[in-house]
């Protein structure tokens, strides 16, 4: 159980807690066990982590293909100072390892609280700048203008959600259907236009949103206890569903004599190559690079 | 692009000299090849590009081609699709020339074991000249790795020297 959980951790860097969390969900609801408020919100706190550590990396990359470096380096420099805030407390700069079937392998968690109000006062010092730098950069929104027009209703076709999708005018977030985020997500509406430039904006307020939900969480964490459950595996199956940072992620496992006999991932990474494949030809070798890191095609996830 | 002209100059230029200049070369030029896995050592190294890491103070640079490279990177378990892209990369770095395994996945496979698209580590296939353990490593170690070989390097330097005098 240990070792698929570790694996699942490992399908994608950049998603790893999405992973974990959706596995772990899965293999606690086939036990037919639950693990509490305080850990499912310990790991909302991971969560929020991850998708403001992922979206200034893809921000990073894709104004560092758009030939922005100096915009580029401004997100790689906070995302570096929030992971190095980060990595003492949850033990792992990726957030890998951080999550195990019934509750939290964090290193610290007592100072979980204290981490979020961190890394929402180092986030709200420098967003701002980050976005009139993003927003008033010479060229940079006019490229990305440009880049990677999807609409709304081939999304839906072909399954891909997350940020391209809320982009486009899709409506859809896991985080909607998820108990754990009552109180602490709300809908943002954005730009819904579908470009590459449509897409930075939403990470961008996605950013800020994450920033918010850590300040609310880190006034809750700590008002319960936070002890792992140890589960008692029984033969069955279970699904778990979150949402990560470029979509959701769904776990189905069946377990057996106290292993995991089968389990299957979806994950938006799979979409996103169908979407990038569909684009594709409308685009100038150029743009190819920009284009596929704008949609979140990653290779790592694909073959993971 | 670089990679792709590599596979094309290992497939029908075989027998193509290259040599690159005697002497000390700097920056320390590194091409970076991710074989496979979950993509967290790429992103520790382009992490290690920006600041607070002073790559290239520390004198090293990436470079878009293998043929102007000294060092290849190596991250992740090799895969069997990517096991041809690493040979031609190799052939088509000119000698002297080194191989740096980055990650635990490189070395031993790590968590993805061998299987029908899973070759596993480098360890037991080729001579790695580094080794930077950790799943993922984190910058400033795989920084740390990258100086302490060139600190070597200059260690194995003056140990030469008064054998040469």
């Amino acid at each position: 159980m240990e070792d698929v959980c570790r694996l699942s951790a490992r399908v994608a860097a950049g998603c790893s807690v999405a992973h974990q969390v959706a596995f772990c969900q899965a293999v606690e609801n086939a036990c037919g066990q639950n693990v509490g408020g305080e850990i499912a919100l310990l790991r909302v706190a991971l969560l929020e982590m991850e998708r403001l550590f992922q979206h200034l990396y893809t921000l990073a990359a894709l104004a560092r293909l758009a030939g922005a470096h100096l915009v580029a380096s401004h997100c790689m420099a906070l995302r570096e100072k929030l992971v190095a805030e980060a990595a003492p407390v949850t033990g792992s700069r990726l957030l890998m390892d951080v999550c195990i079937p019934g509750g939290l392998s964090v290193r610290e968690t007592a100072q979980m609280a204290q981490l979020c109000t961190q890394l929402y006062e180092i986030g709200q010092q420098a967003y701002p700048q980050l976005v009139l730098l993003w927003r008033e950069y010479p060229g940079l929104s006019a490229l990305l203008a440009g880049v990677g027009q999807v609409q709304a209703d081939d999304l839906e076709r072909i399954g891909l959600d997350g940020p391209v999708a809320r982009a486009a005018g899709w409506d859809c977030d896991g985080r909607r259907i998820m108990p754990a985020y009552d109180g602490l997500w709300r809908y943002t509406s954005g730009r819904q236009g579908g470009t590459a430039e449509d897409r930075a904006l939403l990470l961008l307020d996605e950013m800020e949103e994450s920033l918010r939900i850590l300040d609310l969480a880190s006034a809750r964490i700590g008002l319960a206890p936070a002890a792992n459950h140890a589960l008692s595996v029984h033969d069955g199956e279970g699904t778990g569903l979150v949402e990560g940072p470029w979509g959701g992620v769904l776990y189905w496992v069946r377990l057996a004599h106290g292993r995991v006999a089968e389990a299957f991932c979806r994950k938006p990474e799979t979409a996103a190559l169908l979407v990038f494949e569909q684009v594709l030809p409308t685009h100038v070798a150029e743009d190819v690079e920009l284009l596929a890191c704008s949609l979140g095609v990653n290779a790592a996830a694909l073959d993971g | 692009m670089g990679l792709i002209r590599a596979v094309m100059d290992t497939a029908f230029w075989k027998g193509r000299q290259k040599r690159k200049p005697l002497g000390p070369r700097w920056p320390l030029l590194l091409f970076h090849v991710d074989t496979g896995g979950c993509g967290g050592c790429g992103m520790e190294l382009q992490a290690m590009t920006c600041l607070p890491y002073d790559m290239q103070g520390a004198g090293f640079g990436f470079v878009t081609s293998p043929r102007s490279a000294d060092v290849l990177l190596v991250t992740g378990p090799l895969t069997r699709t990517m096991a041809p892209v690493l040979q031609a990369a190799w052939e088509a770095m000119p000698d002297p020339k080194g191989l740096i395994s980055v990650g635990a996945c490189a070395l031993d496979g790590g968590l993805f074991g061998e299987n029908y698209a899973v070759m596993g580590g480098l360890e037991r296939r080729v001579s790695v000249d580094l080794a930077i353990a950790g799943c993922p490593p984190s910058p400033q170690e795989i920084l740390n790795g990258l100086c302490a070989l060139l600190g070597s390097a200059a260690q194995g330097k003056e140990k030469e020297t008064p054998s040469r005098g």
